[in-house]
C-alpha cells in the first residue's frame, strides 16, 4: 500500500514546530470571554440567553438556526454582560455573547476522570446515546472546517474505517501534538467511542513522521490489547491532513468527486475531536475548551488550554507580545489560516478563540507582488487534487467560470500549496477557491 | 464576478511562501550558463562575449521599450530577457555579425515573446525562434563555423563535426576528448559538453529543472541515431551524436524552458523533440536538428496536453453524477 | 534556500575552475607531446635546420658510431584530400647519397578510409624502398637523355606529354583533364576525362552507369573518346565547330558540351608548340628506366585517390630537393 498522496509540498523545515512543542500546555482562564455565535463556516447559532442572565460553565447559550450547526455552551461561569452584533469577514451579522466571570474558581480545565488514565469499558454506551451526547455537547471538528461531528455519524453508508487525523501538517501548529503527549488515554478512549458509534471495523491513527515519539507511545498503549486501533506513520508532507489526501495516503483509495468520504466507508476525525468526544461522553463536559498554539514572532511561544471565547489579545499578551514591528497575525495555520491583523499593536487585535482556532500565529510581514505566470508548472505538480491552478487562475481572471468548471476548479481543496510554490507569487489558491465558490453558487441557482 | 489581482490580496492565505521567485529562477539559469560562456570566450575568443553582450542588451532594451510604449507592467527586472539573450548568442557561431544577433534578439523579444503576451505566454522558445529567423533570412550569417583557438591550426572555417559526420567525411582530427571539453567548431555555447553539464548540475541542485525531460530528449536522440545509422542498423556513433552538436545545450537549457514546454507533459514532448531531432540528423538536409526538434515540440505542447489528460482527484472513480 | 544558492554557486565556481584546469591542462599535455616530439628530433644528433623550407617538418642526419653520415631522415608534409589541418606527413629516409630512398614511414594523415588511406598498406610503402628520388608516377617518368633523341620539332609540335586541366570545378564538381602525347611531331594519343572531388573519373562513372547523359545515346566516355579520335585523325581542332549551346555536330553522336574540351586541347597544343612543360614520354610499363644520372624512381599511384597520390609525390620530391640541397649533391 502506498503512503503517498498526489502532489504536496514541504512548506517548512521543522524548526517552526520546535518553537512551541518544547513546553507543556499552560492553562489560562480569562475573566471575560466573547463567544461568537458563529463558531465555524456555515454554522450560525442564535443566543438562547439574554443580557443579565447568570450562566454556569457548560450551560447551553446558543442553538443552531439551521441544519449543519452545533450547540454552543458557556465556557466560564458568570454573568452575560453584553450581546452585540458584529459582522464577520463574510459580512453576515453574528451575535457575540460576552460573559464576565463572577469568581475565579471556574478555571478552564479538562474534567478529571478515569478515562484520562486508563481504557474505559464502553459496553454500556450505545450508538444513540453517544450521538445524542455528541449533538448536545456541540462537538465539531477541531481541525479545520468545524463540521458538526454528529452529522458525520448519522450517515446511512456502512462505515468500515475511521481515520484519526493526527498529522497536524500545517507548519507551526503543535496543539494536537501536545494534546497527544498529555492526554493519550483520553484520546484512545475517544477513538474507541468513534469506532463504537460508527460500527467500523477499525480506526487508524495517522501520524506524520515528525511525531514519532507520540506515535510510539500510543502504539504501546494499544498494542496486544486486541483493540481495533492501528497506528500509521506517514512521511511529513503538506496537506497530509486533508481528508481526501489522508484517505489516499493511508488507504490508497480516492474519495469520488462530489462525495463525502463516507461514500467509500470512511470517516475522518481530528485527534483533538477524539479527545473532546471523550470529554463530552465520559467527562460530561460539552465542548467549551480547546488547546491553542500561540507561536511565531511572540516572546514566549507556547500552547494554551483556554475556554472558547478567550480574546486573542489576551493570549498574545500572555505570550509576551510581538517581537516584530511588521506583524501579521493569523488565526489557524500559515497555509489556510485567516489574517487577523497587519502591522499593529496587539491591544488593537479583536476577536476570540472559536472551536476551530488551532493556533494564533504571528509572522513577519513581507511585501508580496504578483508578477506574470511563467508557466513553470510547479502549482500543477504540487496540487493534491491534480488541477492546473495557473490555468484556472487565467480563466478566473477573465471571468470564464465555465472554463473554470471544465478545469475542475470544483475539486480544489483550498490547501494553498499552489500559492506557496508559485515563483511569480500569484494568489492562485485565492482565485481558484473564488472560482469554485462561484461555480457552486451558479449550480445552486440553476437548480432552484 | 470580480476578482482582485495584485497588491490588494496581501492578506489572503497562505501566509508563507517559498523562498524563490521568477527572478531567482532566471538568475539561476544565467548563473548556470556562465561556465559555458567562459568556455566560449576561451575557445572562440572575446568575440563571443561581445555577441552575448549585444544579444542580452538588445533583448533587455527591446522589452523595456516595448513595455514602456505599451504601458504594460515592466518585467525587465525578472532577468528572463537576459536568459533569452544569452541563449540567442549561444546558438550562433562566433563569426556571426553583431547586427544579425541584434535582429534575432529584437524578433525573439518583440514578436515571439511580447506579441503573445510576454513572459510565460510565448508559444515557442524565443531564442530558438530568433535563430530560426536568421537561418531563414540570412543563412550565410550564421553558418561561419570556425575551429577553436586551441585546435591544431589557426582559426579557420570548418564544418561542424556533426556536418562532417553527416556527409560521411572524416572527422578524426577532432578527438572525443576535444568534443567533451568543447574544442570543436560549432555555435558559441554548444560545444563544451563538460561546462554545459556543470551548469545543468547547478540547475538541478537548485531544483530549477529536473532531469526528466532532459534525459528523455537525449536518450531518444541517441537511441534513434544509434539504431538507424548511416552505416547500417545499430551502428550509430553514440558519442559523436551526443557531444558534437547542440544536443546538450538544447536538452539542458531549451527543452527545460517553462513556457513553451508544458511541464506536465514535458517528457512526452521531449521524446517527440528527440524523434524529430534524430530524424533531421539522419535523413534531413541539415546536419543538426536540435532547434527544429524543440520548436516542433513547442508547437505540439498544447495538443499533447489535451491528449494526455491529468488525473483529477476523485474524478475517475466518481460514483454519482457530481 | 538562500544557503542552498550560496552553496550551489560556490560548488559551481569550484567545479568550473576544475573544469578549466582540465581543459587547459589537456591543452598543455597535447602541446607537450608535440613539443617533446620536436624536442627529441632536435636533440637527436645531426638535426638539420629546416627553417624556411616549406613543407619540411624536420630533418636530421643519421650517423654511425664513427660520426659518418649513413643516412638522412626528412619529415615532410603536403596537403592531401583532408583539410590543411591534417596534411599527409611522411618521414622519408634517404641513403647517404641523399638521393636513394631507403625507407618511408607514415607519420600522420587524414585521408579517407578506403581511398587515400590505402597508402598505409605495406605493399604500397614497400615500393619506395631503394628507388632514387625524384619519383614519378609509373609512365610519367622523364626519359633519360641517353634514351631520347632531341625533341622532334617537325609539324611544329615538340615531342612529349602535355596536359591541361580546368582550374575550377564545374557545377557538378568535376575538373576536366586533357593529356596529349606528341611523338615525332604527331599527336599519338589524346585522353580527355574529368575527375570529381572523390577522385572518381567521369569515364569510369559513365561506364558503370553512375553518370548517365541520356538513356539511349552514347555514354560520356564514348563521346569523349569520339572527340579524342577526331583530334587524332585531324591532328588539330580546326573544323570542330561549336554552336551557340557549346555543342558540336561535327562528331556524330556527341551531345556533350565541348567548350572545355576545345579549351584544354588548345592549351595543350600551345604547350606542345613551345615544348614548355613537357613531361618526357616514358617507356610504358617497363618500370624503371635509366635516367641522366642514374635510375628513375617510379611508383604506383594510390588507386582511386589522385589527390593523395599527388600529395605523396609532392612531399617525397620536396624532401629530396631539401636534402639534396643540404647535402650539396
Amino acid at each position: 500500500m502506498r503512503h503517498y498522496f498526489h502532489g504536496g509540498i514541504h512548506p517548512a523545515d521543522g524548526t517552526d514546530k520546535l518553537l512551541s512543542n518544547q513546553k507543556p500546555i499552560r492553562i489560562y482562564t480569562p475573566t471575560i470571554v466573547e463567544i461568537s455565535m458563529k463558531q465555524s463556516l456555515g454554522s450560525i447559532c442564535e443566543a438562547v440567553v439574554k443580557v443579565g442572565d447568570k450562566v454556569s460553565r457548560g450551560d447551553l447559550i446558543g442553538k443552531p438556526i439551521k441544519f449543519g450547526g452545533a450547540n454552543i455552551h458557556a465556557s466560564i461561569s458568570g454573568t452575560i454582560i453584553e450581546i452585540r452584533k458584529d459582522s464577520d469577514l463574510s459580512d453576515i451579522d453574528v451575535e457575540i455573547i460576552v460573559i464576565e466571570s463572577d469568581n475565579n474558581n471556574t478555571e478552564a480545565k479538562y474534567p478529571i476522570g478515569d478515562y484520562e488514565k486508563k481504557l474505559i469499558d464502553l459496553s454500556e454506551y450505545t450508538k444513540e446515546m453517544i450521538i445524542t451526547k455528541m449533538s448536545y455537547g456541540g462537538l465539531t471538528g477541531l481541525g479545520g472546517a468545524g463540521f458538526p461531528t454528529h452529522i458525520k455519524y448519522e450517515t446511512k453508508e456502512r462505515i468500515k474505517c475511521i481515520l484519526i487525523n493526527a498529522a497536524e501538517c500545517e507548519p507551526y501548529l503543535t496543539c494536537d501534538h501536545m494534546l497527544m503527549i498529555e492526554h493519550r488515554y483520553a484520546i484512545i478512549n475517544g477513538v474507541l467511542l468513534f469506532v463504537k458509534v460508527s460500527g467500523a471495523e477499525k480506526a487508524i491513527i495517522c501520524f506524520e513522521d515528525n511525531k514519532q515519539d507520540v506515535a510510539k507511545d500510543l502504539e504501546r498503549i494499544v498494542s496486544d490489547k486486541g483493540l481495533p486501533i492501528e497506528i500509521k506513520i506517514l512521511p511529513t508532507r503538506y496537506p497530509q491532513g486533508g481528508e481526501r489526501q489522508l484517505v489516499e495516503a493511508v488507504l490508497g483509495m480516492e474519495v469520488p468527486a462530489g462525495n463525502l468520504p463516507a461514500s467509500i466507508g470512511v470517516i475522518i476525525n481530528n485527534v483533538g475531536t477524539a479527545k473532546a468526544l471523550a470529554d463530552i461522553v465520559l467527562g460530561d463536559e460539552p465542548l467549551i475548551t480547546r488547546v491553542v498554539t500561540v507561536t511565531g514572532k511572540v516572546k514566549d511561544p507556547c500552547n494554551y488550554l483556554v475556554p472558547i471565547g478567550t480574546r486573542y489579545n489576551e493570549l498574545i499578551g500572555l505570550s509576551g507580545g510581538y517581537t516584530t514591528d511588521k506583524s501579521r497575525v493569523i488565526s489557524g495555520g500559515p497555509m489556510t489560516g485567516t489574517c487577523l491583523q497587519l502591522a499593529g499593536s496587539y491591544d488593537e487585535l479583536t476577536g476570540s478563540i472559536s472551536k476551530i482556532t488551532s493556533g494564533l500565529l504571528v509572522l513577519e510581514d513581507a511585501p508580496k507582488d504578483e508578477s506574470p505566470c511563467i508557466r513553470c508548472g510547479e502549482c500543477e505538480r504540487v496540487c493534491p487534487a491534480g488541477l492546473a491552478p495557473f490555468k484556472i487562475d487565467f480563466a478566473a481572471i477573465e471571468g470564464d467560470i465555465k472554463l473554470c468548471d471544465m478545469l475542475y476548479a470544483t475539486e480544489c481543496i483550498s490547501c494553498g500549496s499552489c500559492s506557496y510554490v508559485c515563483p511569480a507569487k500569484r494568489e492562485l489558491a485565492y482565485r481558484v477557491t473564488k472560482a469554485k465558490t462561484e461555480i457552486f453558487r451558479r449550480r445552486w441557482e440553476s437548480e432552484d | 464576478m470580480k476578482l482582485k489581482v495584485g497588491n490588494d490580496l496581501h492578506e489572503v492565505s497562505p501566509h508563507i511562501e517559498i523562498n524563490r521567485s521568477t527572478k531567482v529562477i532566471m538568475q539561476d539559469v544565467v548563473i548556470a550558463m556562465i561556465p559555458a560562456l567562459l568556455g566560449a570566450i576561451y575557445f572562440f575568443g572575446f568575440n563571443s562575449l561581445i555577441l552575448v553582450l549585444a544579444a542580452v542588451t538588445t533583448c533587455v532594451l527591446s522589452e523595456y521599450f516595448w513595455q514602456k510604449i505599451r504601458k504594460e507592467q515592466l518585467t525587465v527586472s525578472d532577468w528572463s530577457t537576459v536568459v533569452t539573450g544569452m541563449l540567442i548568442a549561444f546558438n550562433v557561431p562566433s563569426t556571426t555579425p553583431i547586427w544579425a544577433v541584434m535582429v534575432a534578439s529584437i524578433f525573439a523579444i518583440i514578436v515571439v515573446k511580447q506579441f503573445f503576451g510576454g513572459i510565460g505566454s510565448n508559444f515557442a522558445n524565443p531564442a530558438l525562434m530568433g535563430r530560426a529567423l536568421l537561418i531563414f533570412l540570412w543563412p550565410a550569417s550564421i553558418s561561419g563555423y570556425v575551429t577553436t583557438y586551441h585546435s591544431a591550426t589557426d582559426a579557420i572555417s570548418s564544418a561542424t563535426v556533426l556536418g562532417l559526420y553527416k556527409t560521411g567525411s572524416d572527422f578524426s582530427r577532432f578527438s572525443k576528448w576535444d568534443m567533451i571539453i568543447g574544442n570543436i567548431p560549432g555555435c558559441i555555447g554548444e560545444t563544451s559538453a563538460l561546462l554545459l553539464l556543470i551548469g545543468f548540475a547547478y540547475l538541478c541542485y537548485r531544483r530549477v529543472v529536473n532531469i526528466g525531460a532532459t534525459s528523455a530528449y537525449i536518450l531518444t536522440v541517441l537511441l534513434v541515431t544509434y539504431v538507424f545509422a548511416r552505416d547500417g542498423l545499430f551502428r550509430g556513433d553514440i558519442l559523436t551524436n551526443l557531444l558534437s552538436g547542440g544536443l546538450i545545450l538544447g536538452a539542458c537549457f531549451m527543452m527545460t524552458d517553462y513556457a513553451s514546454v508544458a511541464p506536465r507533459v514535458k517528457v512526452t514532448l521531449a521524446i517527440i523533440a528527440g524523434l524529430i531531432t534524430a530524424g533531421i540528423r539522419l535523413w534531413g538536409m541539415l546536419p543538426e536538428g536540435v532547434s527544429y526538434g524543440i520548436l516542433v515540440a513547442n508547437c505540439l505542447s498544447g495538443i499533447i496536453e489535451i491528449i494526455i489528460r491529468p488525473h483529477i482527484y476523485g474524478v475517475k472513480v466518481r460514483k454519482h453524477k457530481g | 534556500m538562500k544557503d542552498s544558492r550560496l552553496k550551489g554557486i560556490i560548488a559551481l565556481v569550484v567545479v568550473t575552475i576544475l573544469a578549466f584546469g582540465v581543459i587547459y591542462g589537456s591543452k598543455i599535455l597535447v602541446k607537450d607531446e608535440t613539443g617533446n616530439n620536436n624536442q627529441t628530433q632536435e636533440d637527436l644528433p645531426g638535426a638539420i635546420d629546416v627553417t624556411g623550407a616549406e613543407g619540411i617538418v624536420s630533418a636530421r642526419e643519421i650517423t654511425d658510431d664513427s660520426g659518418t653520415v649513413t643516412a638522412y631522415s626528412v619529415v615532410a608534409k603536403a596537403k592531401g584530400f583532408a583539410p590543411p589541418t591534417n596534411p599527409v606527413t611522411w618521414e622519408v629516409i634517404f641513403e647517404n647519397d641523399a638521393k636513394t630512398i631507403k625507407e618511408v614511414k607514415i607519420v600522420s594523415h587524414g585521408e579517407t578510409p578506403g581511398y587515400g588511406a590505402a597508402m598505409e598498406e605495406s605493399s604500397y610503402l614497400d615500393q619506395f624502398k631503394g628507388i632514387p628520388a625524384p619519383i614519378y608516377l609509373k609512365g610519367k617518368a622523364p626519359v633519360s637523355d641517353a634514351a631520347t633523341d632531341t625533341p622532334n620539332v617537325s609539324g611544329g609540335l615538340q615531342d612529349g606529354i602535355y596536359s591541361a586541366r580546368t582550374e575550377e570545378a564545374d557545377s557538378s564538381g568535376f575538373i576536366y583533364l586533357l593529356t596529349i602525347k606528341v611523338e615525332n611531331g604527331n599527336i599519338t594519343s589524346v585522353v580527355f576525362d574529368a575527375m570529381n572531388r572523390e577522385g572518381e573519373y567521369k569515364s569510369y562513372l559513365s561506364t558503370v552507369g553512375e553518370y548517365t547523359m541520356t538513356e539511349d545515346g552514347l555514354t560520356w566516355k564514348e563521346q569523349a573518346d569520339a572527340l579524342a579520335n577526331y583530334i587524332l585523325e585531324n591532328q588539330s581542332i580546326e573544323g570542330l565547330t561549336v554552336d551557340e549551346n557549346g555543342k558540336t555536330d561535327v562528331v556524330s553522336g556527341v551531345s556533350i558540351s565541348i567548350d572545355d574540351f576545345l579549351e584544354l586541347t588548345e592549351k595543350a597544343l600551345v604547350k606542345a608548340a613551345s615544348g614548355e612543360g613537357a613531361e618526357a614520354i616514358g617507356t610504358g610499363d617497363t618500370g624503371v628506366v635509366a635516367a641522366g644520372n642514374g635510375e628513375v624512381g617510379e611508383i604506383d599511384g594510390v588507386s582511386g585517390a589522385t589527390v593523395t597520390t599527388d600529395a605523396i609525390l609532392q612531399l617525397v620530391n620536396n624532401a629530396y630537393e631539401f636534402i639534396s640541397a643540404y647535402a650539396g649533391k
